[in-house]
């Protein structure tokens, strides 16, 4: 490690609109009780810890170099929990009794996503301190086959696809367009199996949401019969994502964020079906609050597409949307109205944690 | 609020091949056929009850199914839109006639199953290759426990004023499962009635049939409905209702089988059964009855599905 610093961020938080936006009507369906300290914000709120290494992933081949990104995690995990060793690191969030929920984010996969060598190393340091490799679990809604995880994890370790196995006793209740299926259920696996969650998204732009990073992995990829939030240009992404991820037990049992910046997207996203609007901030981004590592991702994702000369993703601005497949090429063009308000919004109505930028603590780690 | 009662017939095979096939009908299981004036004669003293149909009487209708359609809205995996082909608008604006389904490979228990649902009379053209499961699916309605007294609940009365534009309209109901019955006259006992050319349904809007069920639903409030189903676009409920009990048919017209059906009906219903075809000896999953209304999880639902619910 070169340095170590703590910087008080500076910058003007912007705020989605002017006006406040209808919000839907939710009926939240939940027995589940949060717990006395929900892993949301959880233990370190408004703190983030950024460590970048320049040689964790090659450029050109997309080749990631495994003893870094091992390096990044010790690196992050001491430094976030103040601890000496790796094990007291991990031992402030699980014990060996725990049964341990990684969300990857493979949506655009394989050209982007929570990468292989970092699930791989997250499941490493669980068993380290304990815990049995059938006692974690991989999952994500769908997509799962596309990451390629089962040639990095330990053996043992489950890779899950929820697809349709949802708990038909914990979901939200909207009815956003009229569409018939007016629920989103809790994936079974979170309601039933596991004790704590490890949410692990990939630093990237959304075309509905603005990005998809803490809130949005953990939101949408904890629930079915999300997408129907989104018709035509407009999303319902403000208030839905928040809306999810406050939904206990995910509330209580996300206790740890990891984000995956060692490859990105800043245009298309949450898909990367073309390499020019991939980059590399070789980083990696480690916290319990969603909503301040949301909060410095949009930075990350804005100041790039500025950059490069394309929109913000602050833009509502109708001649920037259009419906079709030309956003896929063009770095202008957006398919909905962008919704980055969605972070604000979580810390605002749900408390998920700190958005003011004034307010949050980062330090940065360079390896 | 319940339309007149009706008793469900079980549907017959219009069969137009001669005894030489009684071999195949055996083997199916289906002792009972329906066959022109000619067909009939030829099977005297073949061992099969046949009832004589003169084809003037027969509505003909479609095979029930779906067709999917691309819905590519930039979500993080392609969904496709499924367009579910159901009689049921045909039978709920006539429930008096009698019905042939003409009917491609594969979909002779769907049919069978959808005629009982809607409880009308119908013959079932099918192919030999479907003898099968025809036998199979009308054996399974046979065992069914006669529950002719329950009647169909519906609370939107359709006032079909010859309007071009209500069979539409009535099939976009029968769709979204929102239970209605056609009526010629305005219904004061219903929850809601739609008259296209009302103020609340102006004969302009009613250009696009979406358009009215989506008012229609919004009127009435989803909280006033019978019936709900989630986790699938593709199964269609029908519900019947009366002295403390109630059925409820689920017919899948997708092509495969939906897994987590989650019913919702209105009402306190201690004691759910379920028969799924082709799921012998399944339960219906996570009961929940609280504040009036029955949920509860069909694990599978093939083709078809009954479920017997009894206030306790």
């Amino acid at each position: 490690m070169k340095r170590r610093t703590f910087l008080q961020v500076s910058g003007a938080a912007t705020l989605a609109s002017a006006a406040e936006p209808t919000i839907p009507d939710y009926e939240i369906v939940t027995s589940f009780k949060p717990s006395r300290q929900p892993g949301m914000p959880g233990l370190y709120p408004g703190q983030v810890v950024s460590v970048h290494a320049d040689k964790c992933i090659d450029p050109e081949t997309e080749k990631v170099d495994a003893p870094t990104v091992k390096e990044m995690i010790s690196g992050g995990m001491r430094s976030l929990t103040r601890a000496k060793t790796d094990a007291d690191a991990w031992r402030k969030f699980f014990t060996s009794s725990d049964v341990v929920g990684i969300k990857a984010n493979c949506s655009g996969a394989p050209g982007a996503m929570s990468m292989p060598d970092v699930i791989a190393e997250i499941a490493r340091n669980l068993i380290a301190i304990g815990l049995k490799p059938e006692q974690i679990y991989v999952w994500e809604r769908s997509q799962l086959p596309r990451a390629g995880y089962e040639n990095y994890v330990p053996k043992g370790v489950q890779l899950h696809t929820a697809g349709r196995a949802t708990d038909p006793k914990t979901y939200v209740e909207c009815n956003f367009f009229g569409e018939e299926n007016t629920r989103s259920n809790m994936v079974a696996l979170i309601t039933e199996k596991l004790t704590k969650i490890i949410n692990v998204p990939n630093m990237k732009d959304h075309g509905a949401a603005g990005v998809t990073g803490c809130l949005k992995n953990i939101a949408y990829g904890s629930f079915d019969n999300v997408a129907r939030s989104h018709k035509g240009v407009k999303t319902n992404t403000l208030s839905f994502i928040g809306t999810l991820a406050a939904v206990e037990p995910i509330r209580s049992r996300t206790v740890l964020n990891i984000m995956d910046g060692l490859r990105g997207v800043w245009h298309g996203g949450p898909f990367s079906r073309t390499r020019k609007f991939r980059f590399y901030p070789k980083e990696m981004m480690f916290g319990t609050d969603p909503v301040a590592m949301d909060r410095l991702l949009l930075d990350i994702i804005d100041n790039k597409r500025k950059a490069e000369g394309a929109v913000s993703v602050w833009h509502h601005d109708m001649k920037h949307v259009q419906p079709g497949p030309l956003y896929a090429d063009d770095p202008n063009i957006d398919r909905f109205l962008r919704e980055p308000g969605h972070i604000e919004y979580a810390a605002r109505k749900f408390g998920l944690g700190v958005y003011d930028i004034k307010k949050i603590k980062l330090k940065r780690i360079e390896i | 609020m319940f339309a007149l009662l009706l008793a469900a017939a079980l549907p017959t095979l219009l069969w137009d091949r001669g005894p030489e096939t009684s071999e195949a009908l055996k083997a199916a299981a289906i002792p009972c056929i329906a066959a022109t004036e000619n067909v009939a004669k030829a099977w005297s003293g073949a061992g099969f009850c046949v009832t004589v149909v003169g084809s003037e009487e027969l509505e003909k209708v479609p095979p029930p199914g779906v067709k999917w359609t691309t819905r590519d809205i930039g979500t993080a995996s392609a969904t496709r839109a499924p367009w579910v082909d159901s009689n049921g608008w045909r039978f709920l604006r006539h429930s008096e006639r009698k019905y042939v389904y003409e009917l491609s490979k594969g979909t002779a228990p769907l049919a069978a199953a959808e005629a009982f649902a809607f409880g009308v009379d119908a013959l079932v053209r099918a192919e030999p290759e479907d003898l099968k499961p025809l036998g199979s699916i009308l054996a399974f309605l046979k065992n069914a426990e006669d529950v002719s007294k329950l009647t169909p609940a519906a609370n939107i009365a359709v006032i079909d004023t010859g309007s071009p534009l209500i069979p539409e309209v009535v099939n976009l109901m029968v769709r979204r499962n929102l239970l209605c019955r056609v009526v010629r006259a305005p219904d004061p006992s219903a929850d809601l009635n739609v008259r296209i050319g009302s103020p609340e349904f102006p004969e302009a809007e009613a250009a696009n049939p979406v358009a009215v069920a989506d008012k229609a639903r919004s009127l009435l409030t989803d909280k006033k409905r019978f019936l709900r189903i989630f986790g699938t676009e593709v199964v269609i409920g029908r519900l019947y209702m009366g002295e403390g009990r109630a059925r409820i048919h689920l017919l899948n017209y997708g092509r495969d089988n939906v897994e987590g059906v989650r019913v919702l009906v209105r009402g306190s219903y201690g004691d759910v059964r379920l028969a799924a075809f082709g799921y012998p000896g399944a339960k219906p999953e996570d009961l929940v009855i609280k504040n009036g209304v029955t949920e509860f999880t069909v694990p599978h639902v093939g083709v078809y599905a009954i479920v017997d619910l009894k206030i306790r």
